[in-house]
């Protein structure tokens, strides 16, 4: 079976500071998988590498079999691949309802409309027409993953979902993820939060300055040894 | 009422001022980029209207419709093929890559249509007016100008606020890296903002060429006068550049009023107390983080 996402030996730079060294990961269709790992390890630049943003030194990344090297990033949206930023970067200047739609701009069917967004997120109904700009921090979330979701992809790549959100918030968006990854979707959840990444991936991979330091199914990895391939110490 | 005349003839004026700095507002909005070519473009329309208007029966009005499409072309390949190239953190590439396409508008200009100046002869539009009092009469030829300022101006909200593209358009604005993500091709759209930057600025040089005499070295003062009105108005604000355009229209009529030859010095000293007082222009927003 071809892998939905493919990564191998990536290595990243940002001028002459290195954030990838040797990266290799493998996400099957319809697996969501966690990217667990402290501030720095290199994961966002890693989703980033995904989109096209952070130029490659070494390595390739594959898209159901497709190489990525040289496909430009609004290209790779068009492909079925979709990020949700860290820092949810909506456009301000645009409604709720108009940073989802833009989301459709990729031009994919499929079965995510805005109705179908506000039946997963109800809260955003109410928001509709507000400008992006005054929501709040999980009403901003659920409009970021809407808006990737509206591209109707196939593979959700989702960094940071729960930083800066409050418990109650977090519990929601996570049951919005579950329900995307039950529909079929593969998910690539970047997270600091272990338990949560914990409970939700067939997958995990654990990220050490710009390595992985461990990987494995959630059921498979002993407390001890995330602990150590998480901060690099032993517990 | 020689006071009243001044401010009608002022707003009449601020039409063409708006025109110029249509295209300008928009490149800047949509891609902070400054063009020190526009009003050299300008010049450039005017010429190409006297020299194509043969293939038209010496209809001018068709001619300018056609230059303007040759000219939106012309912007969507400029910005391709080279501003595009100059994207980036640091606006000076993109200002010294625009500066130096004026310089060769201009010396391509000098050398093929000579230096001597030229008008575009519309016949007697250009002077027909109405009188509303004895002392105040508006010209039908500033009143078309303002009129069709206000038309681009309108369509461009449109576009901008019911379109899908024009949501491209705002949303490239807010975040252009985030806008990739949701598939938009930035360069294209750059290209499309460029060419209609450059088919406005095609109109203003038409209309501004049928009205005053031009020579291939009269596009700085047309840039200046384009920028004066952005900045007045609020730097990548539409209607903004409609009131930045009025504001230095009267100012300039206004100074003339006191005395003859003065208005562009007091365009220049009304511009220079809009940096100081409002630096973001009257209608300017917070500029973007």
């Amino acid at each position: 079976m071809t892998a939905a996402l493919e990564m191998d030996g990536v290595e990243a730079v940002y001028g002459d500071f290195q954030a990838l060294f040797g990266v290799s990961m493998t996400v099957g269709e319809g697996q969501a998988v966690a990217i667990i790992g402290a501030n720095g390890a290199g994961k966002s630049t890693l989703l980033r590498a995904v989109m096209g943003q952070v130029k490659l030194r070494a390595g390739s990344i594959t898209h159901r079999g497709a190489d990525l090297s040289g496909v430009a990033t609004h290209q790779r949206a068009r492909d079925g691949l979709a990020l949700v930023p860290e820092g949810r970067r909506l456009f301000p200047s645009l409604t709720v309802e108009e940073n989802l739609e833009i989301g459709a701009n990729s031009g994919r069917s499929g079965p995510w409309t805005v109705s179908r967004v506000v039946e997963l997120f109800p809260l955003i109904e109410k928001l509709l027409g507000r400008p992006a700009d005054v929501l709040s921090g999980g009403e901003k979330q659920a409009v970021a993953i809407g808006r990737a979701l509206m591209s109707n992809p196939d593979v959700v790549l989702l960094d940071e979902v729960s930083l800066g959100l409050a418990p109650a918030v977090v519990q929601d968006v996570y049951r919005g993820i579950a329900e995307i990854r039950d529909q079929g979707t593969t998910v690539v959840v970047v997270e600091q939060d272990i338990t949560l990444a914990l409970k939700i991936a067939d997958y995990v991979y654990c990220m050490l300055e710009g390595r992985v330091s461990l990987s494995g199914a959630p059921t498979d990895l002993d407390h001890d040894a995330v602990t150590e391939a998480y901060f690099g110490v032993s517990a | 009422m020689t006071w009243v005349n001044a401010i009608v003839q002022g707003i009449l004026n601020g039409g063409l001022y708006a025109l110029f700095a249509t295209g300008l507002s928009l490149a800047f909005g949509v891609m902070r980029f400054v063009n020190l070519a526009h009003g050299d473009l300008a010049v450039l329309s005017g010429y190409l209207v006297l020299s194509w208007a043969g293939l038209f029966g010496d209809n001018y009005w068709v001619t300018m419709v056609f230059v303007a499409a040759v000219m939106a072309g012309v912007g969507y390949l400029a910005q391709r093929v080279m501003f595009n190239r100059t994207l980036g953190d640091d606006p000076l590439p993109g200002i010294l890559a625009s500066f130096g396409l004026a310089i060769v508008i201009q010396n391509v200009l000098l050398e093929h249509y000579s230096a001597t100046d030229k008008i575009i002869p519309l016949g007697d539009i250009v002077v027909r007016s109405i009188r509303i009092t004895d002392q105040i009469a508006i010209g039908w030829y500033p009143l078309l100008i303002l009129v069709v300022a206000v038309a681009v101006l309108a369509a461009l909200q449109i576009f901008l606020s019911f379109t899908r593209l024009g949501r491209a358009f705002r949303a490239t604005a807010d975040d252009p890296s985030t806008a990739q993500l949701m598939g938009i091709n930035y360069r294209h759209l750059y290209g499309i903002a460029m060419a209609i930057s450059f088919a406005a600025v095609a109109l203003a040089g038409f209309f501004n060429g049928a009205r005053t005499p031009f020579t291939p070295l009269t596009g700085g003062l047309l840039l200046l006068f384009a920028f004066e009105a952005v900045v007045i108005g609020g730097l990548g604000s539409l209607w903004g550049t409609l009131l930045g355009g009025i504001v230095l229209g009267v100012a300039q009529s206004m100074g003339n009023q006191v005395s003859v030859g003065s208005g562009i010095l007091v365009g220049h000293l009304v511009f220079l107390a809009v940096l100081l007082l409002r630096p973001r222009g009257l209608l300017g927003s917070e500029a973007r983080s």
